[in-house]
């Protein structure tokens, strides 16, 4: 990073190919679809911050607290048309009878979906424990919340997920 | 996943139940495309001097193309009220100790006067030193073609 903050692109280059796996992993996880515009977006942050970057900490927290940050922002500029969408998905909700005419989606797809229910706060802090395996400090950190709230919100989106996760498995 | 020393029991336990239905949700990658285009947009912010606020464009030596014209129009707009802050500001100093006289002991009067004085006149030094700093930021919007 002292490196990229002086200007050198090829410890830049470096930098993404290092890190580039794990962001768009997480990103993909958070946001499904719009992973490649955050990831892009987040990278293009780092290095216009980088004189920002305090080099005592962490990379990893600093990147993965930028791109968590474009996630919030994109999921409260589209919060009114999940909204919508999460209404139309209630009323064309199949019955058993209709079950069997209607496309079965791959079960990955289907867990996917399930997940992308969980509220915004709780999807963060699951994805950031169990996916990219952040201790709750770091999580903390990232999110800037207090590690006793990032502890309650884990064991509220644990809860969370196994509902809706059990809800699809009944189905299948 | 692992088993954090943070964690709790029932949590690692609660993580460990759910794992064989989240490990199905598979990661993605990034495209190769997407890697280099993404290298050749933040190499390019490299290239330019570093913002140091969020939002603010990158400082330059250089003033935008446009900054004079634009400070220009800035300033025709805002003399006349600025000459009429500053008119009302000279008359209160003027007249404002003479008329709340008949109301208040002279010396509370000159202050309260001498306050409105103070305060009018930097309100409107603060507008006036804000001038250049807007007329900058136009310039840039104008030459990304942001503004028309």
């Amino acid at each position: 990073m002292e490196c990229v903050q002086a200007g050198d692109p090829q410890a830049l280059a470096a930098l993404i190919d290092r890190w580039r796996g794990p962001l768009y992993a997480f990103l993909w996880r958070r946001v499904g679809d719009g992973a490649d515009d955050l990831f892009q977006e987040s990278w293009i942050r780092v290095s216009r911050a980088r004189d920002r970057f305090d080099r005592s900490r962490r990379f990893s927290t600093w990147l993965f607290q930028i791109a968590n940050n474009l996630c919030r922002d994109r999921w409260r500029r589209q919060g009114a048309r999940r909204r919508a969408l999460e209404a139309l998905r209630d009323q064309t909700r199949v019955s058993g009878r209709d079950r069997a005419a209607a496309p079965e989606l791959p079960s990955e797809h289907r867990l996917e979906r399930q997940l992308e229910r969980l509220p915004e706060r709780l999807r963060e802090v699951l994805v950031l424990r169990y996916y990219q395996d952040l201790g709750e400090a770091e999580i903390a950190e990232i999110l800037d919340i207090p590690r006793g709230t990032v502890k309650s919100r884990l064991h509220a989106a644990v809860r969370a997920a196994r509902a809706l996760l059990a809800e699809d498995a009944s189905r299948e | 996943m692992s088993e954090r020393s943070g964690d709790d029991a029932t949590l690692s336990a609660e993580l460990a139940a759910l794992a064989p239905l989240l490990d199905r949700i598979g990661a993605r990658a990034p495209t190769p495309a997407l890697v280099e285009q993404t290298l050749r947009l933040a190499a390019a912010e490299l290239a330019r001097a570093p913002s140091l606020l969020p939002g603010v464009a990158a400082s330059s030596a250089e003033l935008p193309a446009g900054f004079g014209l634009e400070l220009a129009r800035l300033l025709a707009t805002a003399l006349p009220a600025l000459a009429l802050g500053v008119g009302w500001a000279a008359l209160v100093l003027r007249l404002g100790p003479a008329w709340l006289g008949a109301w208040l002991p002279a010396d509370l009067a000159l202050a309260l006067v001498v306050a409105q004085g103070v305060a009018a006149l930097s309100a409107l030094g603060l507008v006036t030193a804000s001038l250049p700093l807007v007329a900058h930021r136009r310039a840039l919007l104008r030459t990304r073609g942001a503004i028309g």
